[in-house]
């Protein structure tokens, strides 16, 4: 059970930035913030990660694109300075490989991520048992929300999650324990109705008996 | 010529008898400790040689799922979640384990920092020599960018997250996710569905302030569902089987008992008209079942209740010595008298009998043991307590009416005499044997042992497909002479068994050596990992101009003592079985089939054991049911030679009962096994037994009531048992109930 733990603390790390970002709960400045947040089925928006490490003197910065579809899955596909696309589900995650993508169910944890990203669904409510809370908003919908994790087993590797956005979260800052920040801004943040062509065969294969 | 007075009437033996008989009970009451009653299932489950021989082994594996309650709670994510928490809250809080507080990350990453480069996945090792610099490089950039790391250290301590992947490969944790304090896993069968898993333990004593186990658990499930109606909830468990079984056990017991004892009451008041036989039997009885008690507790150290089932059925062969004695009491003759005149027929039907439960007391299986030697013990004490007690608490006494005429009906019976007609009836019955006895199919007897209600095995079954656990029945036990012997011959197996689960042989294992390398694999590991290392520094620093300092790594590899002292020790101790000639380790399978047991078995090799322990004392079982088979046919003639002179009327209803009683198995479906050839010994006895009575006392009422009375007594009791929900006891009471009632009709039929 301990070693369960540990693994399992570990791989949470993975799921984090995400699953932060529904940390939207308590108060009634949540409530506000719940009630301008679009509930799109399905969203797509480009993202810009902008990593700040100790040891490396210059910020990293990657660029990509992301794809949410509620209850089905969120697809993140990394584009700049590497190449790397998964979609993660409650069952799993797929990557994509020489041969196509490839389902792997031994990770599934990450699946807890990001199914409602940009929506409250209803998985929000129980993450944000996880964070104290801070939240600001304006009259313009513009709103805000810190959130410091309450959990031991959270604030052995996330210091602060910042979140920003109005329709749609719009930023995202993600400091760790050992001083790493990254954050994360989404752009050209849109609904839509089908899945993109590109996209729709790892939904398939995450969907695939 | 005098005959010479029995010993049985020698007041000296009585008077150690007593003694004995007390000394017994006192023994029992004064040395005893612990559980009186065994209700655990397990307790009676056969060993065979092999498994006796590493007891250690199997205790550590019975050890770790013999209190383990699995609970899972499915449904929709939110709801699920709340109906996994009101379950937690319902059941009383000494059910469900403490949580360890969390494990200290930093304390984690203080100890692994310098053996990081020894832990490498098998995976990582195997495309170490192929991977081109654009993969090194675009693993190390993903580790980097990622906005949290997956590694449990800092990018430049361990830039491809090598320590991790290791770390994660082959572990139980990642099938699960935590939410919260709570551990789920997705439905395999309905996307969207999350099935919350509530790991329990279950007390020491299986009820819990006077509650039983299953009622808690199942009253907290009323209560959720209540509340929560579109969850599914699954509870399933060793404790709960075991207290599933021990309450069939405890019912049947009790009913049997009831039923056998009202049942002597009846049949002795009504034949012999009079308060004093029925006192005089249930004393017997009770002084025997006491006596039996005392001894199996003194002998195993409590008396399991499956035992008390079978032992209910004493009641009816022991009241046999109190028919033949007061038959014999009721036809004119003095208590000394009878007791003269039936020791030696008696002493004859005792040994019988006990031949038949001494083989029941030597086979494999310790549930048969015990319920053997608890009849042995009863048998003996009925009959000394007949023999010795009843002339000083008997007196003569005519033979009622009703006595005279039954016994004038039952002399009435009709008989075979004629040597041609028992001929054509022998040789009818022998094809009948044939034809039928043919068509037996042998079962597997372990199966027959389980008493479990059905719904709490499919459970059981259920949620060993959803949780994937490891098989408690089939492992690998390896051993060395030391630490490294031992991690590499258990790397050695791994090997051979990543192919078995390439094949799907398997569905996968759990091994110490998937924890902590061999120190020959770890130097390996960290050649390459430290070779992996320098190229992804250089390839970043290439490409972003700058790398960070990093960590040195210690300069030897990490022992299994500091392992155990680690704070993931734990998770390896739960492996290793200590022995005396050197440490040793069990191998976990996961997915084993009954078509995996062969690859399996090739596996095995010194230092590497294979074992199947369902498989094992199955097979043990089997054997044993040839030998009891052949013990029958060479019991059979073992009583045709010391029978011989009147054999035709002593041996012949006996061997002809068997032979129907086969028959019928065959073309009924009762399996031929091991609760069905065992019945056939005590058949032997008891058949053997009634017809030497009848033959020595041809003609005279006491004979005939005394055998009719004591048949009966044995078909109601058996008839009883062949109730069981228990199949063994079902199988075992059914072929003795066949049998006797055949032996019942023969005997007359084929008297002098």
């Amino acid at each position: 059970m301990l070693m369960l733990r540990f693994l399992s603390t570990v791989a949470l790390a993975l799921s984090l930035p995400f699953s932060a970002a529904f940390a939207a709960d308590s108060a009634s400045s949540l409530a506000a913030i719940e009630k301008a947040l679009a509930h799109p089925e399905m969203l797509v928006a480009q993202f810009t990660v902008q990593k700040t490490v100790p040891d490396f003197k210059s910020p990293l910065t990657s660029t990509g694109r992301l794809f949410l579809w509620d209850k089905h899955g969120l697809f993140w596909e990394t584009k700049t300075p590497f190449s790397e696309a998964i979609l993660f589900t409650e069952r799993g995650v797929v990557k994509q490989d020489e041969s196509g993508p490839q389902a792997f169910t031994e990770n599934p944890r990450i699946g807890q991520i990001m199914q409602s990203l940009l929506s409250a669904s209803e998985q929000s409510s129980d993450l944000t048992r996880q964070f104290f809370l801070t939240a600001k908003s304006d009259k313009k919908g513009n709103w805000s929300l810190i959130a410091s994790p309450k959990s031991d087993l959270i604030s052995q590797l996330i210091s602060e999650i910042a979140l920003y956005g109005n329709r749609f979260i719009e930023r995202v800052t993600l400091t760790d324990v050992a001083g790493n920040i990254s954050r994360i801004a989404f752009t050209r943040t849109s609904e839509c109705t089908t899945v993109p062509a590109d996209i729709a065969p790892f939904f398939e294969k995450a969907e695939a008996p | 010529m005098t005959e010479c007075p029995s010993i049985f009437l020698s007041p000296r033996l009585r008077l150690l008898w007593i003694l004995f008989w007390c000394l017994t009970l006192l023994l029992a009451a004064f040395f005893h400790r612990g559980t009186l009653i065994d209700t655990d299932i397990r307790a009676m489950l056969p060993q065979s040689d092999v498994t006796r021989e590493q007891n250690a082994v199997l205790s550590r594996i019975a050890d770790n799922n013999a209190r383990d309650i699995i609970v899972l709670v499915g449904g929709k994510p939110s709801e699920a979640k709340a109906a996994a928490r009101a379950f937690l809250a319902s059941v009383p809080q000494d059910l469900v384990p403490k949580q360890k507080g969390s494990l200290s990350l930093a304390e984690l990453r203080a100890f692994f920092l310098p053996y990081r480069e020894y832990f490498l996945s098998p995976q990582d090792a195997a495309a170490a020599d192929t991977l081109s610099d654009k993969a090194i490089l675009d693993r190390s950039l993903k580790n980097l960018y990622r906005p949290v790391s997956n590694s449990l250290f800092s990018w430049s301590d361990d830039p491809l997250a090598l320590f991790t992947s290791a770390l994660m490969q082959n572990n139980e944790a990642s099938r699960f996710s935590q939410d919260e304090e709570l551990l789920w896993l997705a439905d395999p069968d309905t996307p969207g569905r999350r099935l919350y898993y509530l790991p329990m333990k279950a007390p020491e004593a299986l009820s819990i302030s006077g509650t039983k186990l299953t009622q808690t658990l199942a009253q907290a499930k009323e209560k959720v569902l209540a509340a929560h109606p579109d969850v599914s909830v699954l509870i399933a468990g060793i404790p709960l089987i075991s207290e599933g079984a021990a309450d069939r056990a405890a019912h049947e017991s009790t009913l049997i008992g009831a039923v056998g004892a009202l049942g002597i009451i009846a049949l002795t008041g009504a034949f012999f008209g009079e308060f004093t036989p029925v006192v005089l039997a249930l004393l017997t009885l009770g002084a025997s079942f006491a006596f039996a008690f005392a001894a199996t507790l003194l002998l195993f150290g409590s008396v399991h209740l499956l035992t008390l089932v079978f032992g209910a059925t004493l009641l009816g062969v022991c009241v046999d010595y109190v028919f033949h004695l007061l038959c014999a009491t009721h036809s004119n003759l003095t208590p000394q008298q009878a007791v003269q005149k039936l020791s030696r027929p008696l002493t004859i039907s005792l040994l019988s009998s006990l031949i038949g439960y001494a083989l029941m007391a030597v086979s494999p299986v310790a549930g048969l043991q015990q319920m053997a030697f608890f009849c042995l013990a009863g048998l003996v004490c009925t009959f000394l307590t007949v023999l010795l007690l009843f002339p000083e608490v008997t007196r003569r006494r005519p033979p009622t009416r009703l006595f005279l005429s039954f016994a004038q009906i039952l002399m009435r019976a009709p008989k075979i005499q004629k040597p041609g007609a028992v001929a054509v009836f022998c040789g009818a019955v022998a094809l009948f044997a044939l034809g039928f006895g043919l068509q037996l199919k042998p079962a597997n007897e372990l199966a027959l042992l389980s008493a479990a209600p059905a719904e709490l095995l499919s459970a059981q079954r259920e949620a060993g497909k959803l949780l994937s656990g490891t098989s408690p029945g089939q492992f690998f036990f390896v051993n060395g002479q030391n630490a490294e012997d031992l991690l590499s011959r258990c790397e050695e197996l791994v090997g051979s068994l990543n192919g078995l689960v390439r094949q799907g042989t398997i569905t996968g294992y759990a091994a110490p050596c998937g924890i902590l390398p061999s120190e020959k694999r770890q130097r390996a590991n960290a050649a390459v990992a430290h070779r992996l290392n320098a190229r992804a520094r250089e390839l970043v620093q290439r490409t972003l101009g700058e790398v960070p300092t990093f960590a040195p790594t210690a300069a030897n590899p990490l022992s299994l003592e500091t392992f155990l002292d680690s704070p993931l020790g734990s998770a390896m101790s739960a492996f290793l079985v200590p022995q005396k000639e050197g440490p040793g380790a069990l191998v976990l399978l996961k997915g084993v089939t009954a078509e995996s047991l062969s690859a399996l078995s090739k596996l095995d090799r010194p230092g590497i054991r294979f074992f199947n322990s369902t498989g094992d004392v199955a097979v043990a079982l089997s054997l044993f049911r040839s030998r009891v088979t052949f013990l029958v046919l060479l019991a059979g003639f073992v009583c045709l030679v010391l029978l011989r002179k009147n054999a035709r009327y002593t041996f012949l209803p006996a061997l002809l009962s068997i032979l129907i009683t086969v028959g019928v198995m065959g073309a009924v479906g009762i399996p031929y096994s091991l609760y069905t050839v065992l019945p056939l010994i005590l058949l032997l006895g008891l058949g053997v037994d009634y017809a030497v009575l009848l033959h020595d006392s041809s003609g005279k009422p006491a004979a005939w009531n005394s055998v009719f009375l004591a048949g009966s007594s044995t078909l109601l009791s058996f008839g009883l048992l062949a109730c069981s929900s228990t199949e063994a006891l079902h199988l075992f009471g059914i072929t003795i109930a066949v049998g006797i009632a055949t032996v019942w009709i023969l005997t007359p039929l084929l008297r002098k």
